[in-house]
């Protein structure tokens, strides 16, 4: 008996173990081969891109995974260099500016094509542009074209004819753009994939042109004017671009796939990428990036990005419409605390809204962690030792993140300031209601710059700026913003007039700085040409991949 | 037995109505709509978008014909993924969602029947501990700890397995398998154990028993 029951123990076991032995062989277990090494071979990035895209339709989506995969698959009037963020030419060999800045006239290429052969000239400008000015199509980002001529009334309705609009085809391959002031940043506008031209003809295949959520752009329909072209789109698995023939830059472009995973879950993410699964991944979860540090992993990158964490002051509510208030409160946030004990991944703190180094701009701000004369200045407005102050909120979006910050700011105004504060998370809709409803007293906010110039965060809080949310209005503010700036002379001068604009924003202080973000991207050491940058764009043109010989991967 | 399904099919016509406008209602009185973003959106394009989706007209119509869309099988547009049909969501998941619950009840099945037939030939040795007490550590082990254990053993360390993905990279689906399997191959072994005993203690089959020595393999 013993025997036998022996015998059947070794047959199952024997059984599991072949079982597993087979699924190790079948899974090619004791190669080395990864996604990784297989991709320096065939010229296949495997690029970590957060979550599934919502759109691929450059005049409708908005967020960062998408924005990765429209710029391999289009492109527009004007590039930017990988490394200092300047305009070089794209569709357009060249371009003249007018002497008073506001006529732009761009040259194109006449070799330039869709990624199914057909022409691409100055006529698809003007029907794209057009068609992203549609109110129907719900473009977010329509006012990425609000400085030029007539394009914010043609938006609004105000105006019908689109004829009116500053936008035209001189010929073929001359394309004129006419501006409402002079804009110094347009040519930056125009790397933005609001901007992009789209292909007349397949979107009119599957839709009207107003149409949201046509099928144009999936799998085998989408046509671009991009390096790359979709090969594949299978929802929450990834998307696979692979280069495109009719490209006219197509001899240098380098890769010859990009797979891009949509990966929710930033942890999964990060061991994809220690696996040996992906070239890159863009989101690296905050506690792991001081083992990265700790042992000085190449493949660690952290750089400044062009986006700054804050607190929205609502000013109309009674006890914050003293600016005194608002500066105390601005005062006694220690944010060295903040970035160096909670966030812990470089980032910078921040003492004006505009990140430092935003096109040679550096903010100049009196604002500092100073708790005396914080104190002081509550006492001025009537709250000695903070006696008396009306019970306050933070309104946040429902995260851990921007609960332990919360957190932290609550604890520190209650130590400099003996004031008591509560916290209030709501989920995200919710809350973006509460904001714009200007229904908070104090609100979490975030915004990342669309593009590299110092408007892009000042102009926010202009008089009726749709995102000013605070119900701040200073005309003198506006009037530095909307006409001193414009019109400056040359580049120091108009730096200038941020300067001060910025400087009067600090002191009424309808918003409290945090902090500027940073961009921690994990990028394999055989990924060539991944140039860091303030934006957090890469350029798919110019990577290429080479194994570093002797390491393994 | 018909009629008993047939009963239950009716009783959950009432119960599926009620969950339907619930959830109808609850969503519309929320606060924040499908449009709401970070960004200002002026209020002429948020009344062009919800004439495109029908939110334009009254509460009541829009409920009739979301009802009547459900019946006949389609759940609509979606507002997150521009473009994308709900049941086209649904149909890019619901495969894998099968596959993967199929292949863990077999992991399941194999090693919770093997475990509790090994531990039941000899009660209270050595050879009924060893995997009784693995089963114990497998129910009490919750998936979300035994997934991240291995991928980091066999993911990370060894390299064996893919770490991520779901019929990408060969391999890459026995590690879901095998965490969502474990948990119930635990419950199965205790239950195939307790089985093998009581027919062997309640002697169902005495008269075999007493012909011959009692031998595993006549269970089987």
């Amino acid at each position: 008996m013993k025997r036998q029951l022996s015998d059947l123990t070794f047959s199952l076991c024997s059984t599991i173990a072949l079982t597993l032995l087979s699924i190790f062989i079948l899974s090619g277990c004791g190669t080395s081969e990864n996604n990784v090494s297989i991709g320096n071979r065939t010229g296949t990035l495997h690029w970590g891109n957060g979550t599934e895209p919502q759109s691929l339709d450059p005049h409708i989506a908005t967020g960062v995974p998408e924005h990765k995969i429209i710029i391999a698959l289009m492109e527009g009037l004007v590039l930017k260099d990988s490394k200092t963020l300047e305009p070089r030419p794209g569709v357009a060999t060249s371009w003249d500016i007018s002497e008073d800045g506001r006529v732009y006239t761009f040259h194109l290429r006449k070799n330039a094509r869709w990624s199914n052969g057909d022409p691409h000239n100055a006529h698809d400008y003007v029907w794209s542009w057009w068609r992203a000015l549609q109110p129907a199509l719900g473009n977010l980002y329509a006012y990425m074209y609000f400085s030029i001529e007539n394009a914010k009334e043609y938006y609004e309705g105000s105006i019908k004819d689109f004829d009116q609009v500053g936008v035209k085809a001189l010929d073929d391959f001359t394309l004129q753009v006419r501006l409402k002031n002079p804009t110094p940043y347009f040519l930056q506008l125009l790397d933005h994939y609001s901007l992009y031209p789209v292909h007349r003809q397949t979107i009119e295949k599957f839709g009207g042109a107003d149409e949201r959520g046509t099928r144009w752009t999936y799998e085998g329909n989408l046509v671009g004017n991009g390096a790359f072209q979709l090969l594949e789109w299978k929802i929450n698995r990834r998307v696979v671009v692979e280069r495109n023939p009719h490209y006219w830059d197509a001899e240098n472009i380098k890769l010859n796939k990009i797979v891009f995973y949509p990966t929710e879950n930033a942890i999964t993410e990060e061991r994809m990428f220690r696996a040996g699964q992906l070239h890159y991944s863009g989101t690296v979860p905050a506690d792991k990036v001081a083992t990265y540090q700790s042992r000085n992993d190449p493949a660690l990158h952290i750089d400044p990005y062009l986006g700054t964490y804050f607190y929205r002051l609502n000013v109309r509510v009674p006890h914050l419409q003293d600016k005194r208030v608002r500066r105390a409160l601005g005062m006694t946030i220690d944010r060295e605390q903040i970035t160096q004990r909670i966030l812990k991944a470089g980032q910078i703190p921040a003492y004006a809204m505009t990140p430092p180094n935003t096109m040679g701009y550096f903010p100049e701000s009196d604002l500092a962690f100073n708790p005396e004369a914080a104190k002081q200045l509550l006492a001025e407005a009537g709250y000695p030792n903070g006696e008396g102050f009306p019970a306050t909120e933070i309104l946040y979006n429902t995260s851990e993140g921007h609960r332990k910050i919360a957190v932290a700011i609550q604890q520190m105004w209650k130590t400099h300031l003996n004031i008591d504060v509560k916290l209030l998370n709501q989920e995200w809709k919710v809350y973006l209601n509460s904001v714009s409803g200007r229904d908070y007293e104090i609100a979490r906010a975030g915004w990342i710059g669309d593009y590299v110039d110092p408007n892009n965060f000042l102009d926010m809080f202009l008089c009726n700026g749709g995102n000013n949310r605070t119900g701040w209005c200073n005309k003198e503010y506006d009037r530095l913003i909307l006409e001193e700036a414009p019109t400056a002379k040359t580049h120091a001068e108009r730096l200038a007039i941020f300067t001060a604009a910025e400087k009067m924003l600090m002191e009424d202080m309808p918003v409290i700085p945090i902090y500027i973000y940073t961009s921690n991207n994990l990028v394999n050491t055989s990924v060539k040409n991944f140039n860091d940058n303030i934006l957090n764009q890469p350029s798919f043109k110019e990577i290429y991949l080479e194994a570093d010989t002797g390491v393994e991967n | 037995m018909l009629r008993f399904a047939l009963n239950r099919l009716l009783q959950a016509i009432p119960v599926l109505l009620i969950v339907i406008s619930a959830t109808f209602l609850l969503v519309h009185s929320a606060p924040g709509g499908p449009f709401s973003a970070d960004k200002a959106v002026p209020p002429e394009v948020i009344k062009a978008l919800e004439a495109q989706y029908n939110l334009d007209q009254p509460l009541w119509q829009q409920y009739v014909s979301y009802l009547g869309d459900v019946l006949r099988g389609d759940f609509g547009p979606s507002f997150k993924y521009s473009g994308r049909t709900v049941n086209e969501l649904i149909a890019a998941g619901l495969p894998a969602t099968a596959e993967l619950a199929l292949y863990a009840m077999l992991v399941a099945l194999v090693i919770g029947i093997s475990a509790g037939v090994i531990a039941a030939m000899r009660p209270n040795s050595m050879q009924d501990y060893v995997p009784m007490s693995a089963a114990m550590l497998g129910i009490c082990m919750p998936s979300f700890l035994l997934g991240p254990l291995l991928v980091l053993v066999f993911g990370i360390h060894l390299e064996w397995l893919p770490v991520s993905g779901w019929g990408d990279i060969p391999g890459d689906k026995i590690m879901p398998s095998i965490t969502l399997g474990t948990g119930y191959a635990a419950y199965i072994a205790r239950l195939s154990r307790g089985g093998m005993l009581e027919v062997s203690i309640s002697g169902l089959y005495p008269h075999r028993a007493r012909q011959r020595p009692l031998r595993a393999v006549n269970y089987l």
